[in-house]
C-alpha cells in the first residue's frame, strides 16, 4: 500500500476513490482489507505473547508488560508528527491541497496516539513511580507536544479559503517536528524521571531477548494498526474535500446561472 | 440640516486626502487603462506597489522565523538550567549550605542495609557516587522500593543538616529490562 500511497500521489483517483479498485462502497479496498486482516490476525499473536509468555522483570514484575503498548505507541505518536511535518513541507513547496490533507491526517493520528502515550505511561507510572503524573522534562515536553496538535487541529477549524488554511497549517505543521525531537531528547538533555531509552537501533539494547521480541511483534502489529488507520483517515479526509470541492462549483455554476438573462 | 453640516465637516478632511487615496486604490487590476500617456507613468509604479507587500510578508516570514528559532534555543537553554529535576546524593551533599533546608529533589540507590521502620515511616540510606545520605522518610515508601533501585526523593535537609527529611519517594526505573527466570532466584528477588 505504501507503494499505492507513492502512485496515487496529487490528484490520483486511486486513493479518492477506492470504489473503483474493487473496494465497493466505503473507504477500503483490497489493500487496506489486507492490511486490516494482517493487523487483526497480528493482534491475535500480540495479546498473548505479551500478557503471558513475556516473563517479568527482575525489577518493574508485570509492569514490564506495559512497555510493549506504551513505547510503540510513542514511537508511532512520533512517526505521525514527522509525516505532518513532511506533508507540511511538500504542500509549502507544492502547493498541491493533497500534501495538506495527508498533513492534517497524520496530525490527528498524532494526537490520538500522543493521548495514548501519555495515558498507558501514566497506567504504567502509579504503580512504578509511585505516581500518576511528575513535572519532569520528558512529561512535561510531551504534554507541550499534545498541546501543539491540539492547536495545530484548532487552527485548521479556523476560516478562510482552503489555500490560506491549508498554508497557516503547515507552518504549524512544521513546527511539530523539532517538537518531537525535544521530547525524543529530553531524557538525554536533561535529569528526568522517565528513564532513557530502552531500544537503541545503533547502541547496544538492554532488554532480554523474549522481551525484545515481544516488544518488536508488538511494535509491527501497531504499526499496521496506524498504516490502516492513517490511510482510511486520509481517504475520508480526502472524499471531504473533493465534496467541498464540487460544493463550491455547483454554487459558482448556480450563481452564474442566475445572472443569465 | 445638522444632519448635513455634520456630514460636510467630516467630508472636508476626507477631500484632501483623496489623491493618497485613489493611490492606493490603484492597487486593484483595471481592464481597461485609464488612457493617455499619464497610464504609461502610472503603471510601473502600481506594478512596484503591488510587488512589494508580498516581499514585504516574505520578510515578516523571515524574520518570525528567526525569532521562533531564537527563542526555542533560548527556551531550551533556559529549561536546561531551570529543569534540574534532582541532585544526585553526591551534590546534595556538596551543596549543603546552599540548599540549606530548602527543598529539592534527590537521587540515589537505596543501600542494601535493612530499612527501618520508624513510628511515622522509613529510616534508610541512599548512596550515589559513593556519598551515602541517611533519610528519614515520613509515610509509606511506594510498592517497588527496596534495596539497589534508584529513588528520587523529595524533602530537605534536617536541621543540624545531617539527615535528609522525605516526605516523598519516586522510584525511578533504569532502562535496563531483565528476565525475571522463574527457576533462579536472583539477588533481587531474596532483597527485602
Amino acid at each position: 500500500m505504501t507503494t499505492q500511497l507513492a502512485s496515487g500521489a496529487p490528484g490520483s483517483p486511486g486513493l479518492a476513490n477506492p470504489a473503483e479498485h474493487g473496494g465497493g462502497p466505503g473507504t477500503g479496498s483490497r489493500t487496506t482489507r489486507a492490511l486490516g486482516v494482517a493487523a487483526l490476525l497480528g493482534v491475535a499473536v500480540f495479546v498473548p505473547l505479551g500478557l503471558v509468555l513475556s516473563p517479568e522483570d527482575v525489577m518493574q514484575n508485570d509492569l514490564v508488560r506495559m512497555f510493549y503498548i506504551h513505547v510503540p505507541v510513542a514511537i508511532l505518536a512520533f512517526v505521525s508528527c514527522l509525516v505532518t511535518g513532511a506533508g507540511s513541507f511538500m504542500y509549502l513547496w507544492r502547493r498541491q491541497l493533497w500534501w495538506d490533507t495527508a498533513a492534517c491526517s497524520a496530525a490527528q493520528l498524532g494526537a490520538v496516539y500522543t493521548a495514548l502515550t501519555l495515558v498507558t505511561g501514566s497506567l504504567w507510572g502509579r504503580p512504578a513511580w509511585g505516581t500518576y503524573w511528575d513535572w519532569d522534562a520528558r512529561l512535561t515536553s510531551t504534554a507541550m507536544l499534545m498541546l501543539l496538535l491540539l492547536g495545530y487541529l484548532a487552527l485548521r477549524k479556523a476560516p478562510g479559503t482552503a489555500d490560506s488554511q491549508a498554508k497557516r497549517s503547515a507552518i504549524v505543521g512544521l513546527l511539530l517536528v523539532p517538537n518531537v525531537m525535544i521530547v525524543r531528547q529530553s531524557v538525554d538533555w536533561w535529569r528526568s524521571l522517565h528513564q532513557p531509552a530502552t531500544i537503541n537501533l545503533l547502541g547496544n539494547t538492554r532488554i532480554g531477548g523474549t522481551m525484545l521480541f515481544c516488544f518488536v511483534v508488538g511494535l509491527a502489529v501497531m504499526s499496521l494498526i496506524w498504516l490502516w488507520l492513517l490511510i482510511h483517515r486520509f481517504r475520508v479526509s480526502w472524499l471531504e474535500h473533493q465534496i467541498d470541492r464540487l460544493d463550491l462549483a455547483g454554487a459558482l455554476l448556480a450563481r452564474r446561472a442566475e445572472g443569465q438573462p | 440640516m445638522d444632519d448635513t453640516s455634520l456630514f460636510d465637516g467630516e467630508s472636508t478632511p476626507d477631500a484632501g486626502e483623496l489623491p493618497a487615496m485613489t493611490d492606493e486604490l490603484d492597487l486593484t487590476p483595471r481592464t481597461t487603462p485609464a488612457g493617455g500617456e499619464g497610464s504609461g507613468a502610472a503603471r510601473p509604479s502600481t506594478v512596484r506597489e503591488a510587488k512589494g507587500p508580498r516581499k514585504g510578508r516574505g520578510y515578516v516570514a523571515a524574520v518570525v522565523l528567526v525569532v521562533l528559532v531564537a527563542a526555542g534555543i533560548l527556551a531550551v537553554k533556559a529549561l536546561g538550567n531551570a529543569t534540574l529535576y534532582f541532585y544526585q546524593a553526591d551534590e546534595a551533599v556538596a551543596q549543603k549550605e546552599e540548599l540549606s533546608t530548602k527543598r529539592f529533589r534527590m537521587l540515589g540507590f537505596v543501600d542494601g542495609a535493612p530499612v527501618q521502620r520508624s513510628s511515622d515511616g522509613v529510616l534508610f540510606s541512599v548512596s550515589y557516587g559513593g556519598t551515602t545520605v541517611p533519610v528519614r522518610h515520613v509515610g509509606d515508601p511506594p510498592q517497588l522500593f527496596k534495596a539497589g533501585v534508584p529513588v528520587v526523593l523529595e524533602g530537605h535537609w534536617s536541621a543540624d543538616r545531617s539527615t535528609f527529611e522525605s516526605d516523598r519517594i519516586l522510584v525511578k526505573h533504569t532502562e535496563d529490562y531483565v528476565e525475571k527466570n522463574p527457576d533462579r532466584k536472583t539477588a533481587a528477588d531474596s532483597a527485602p
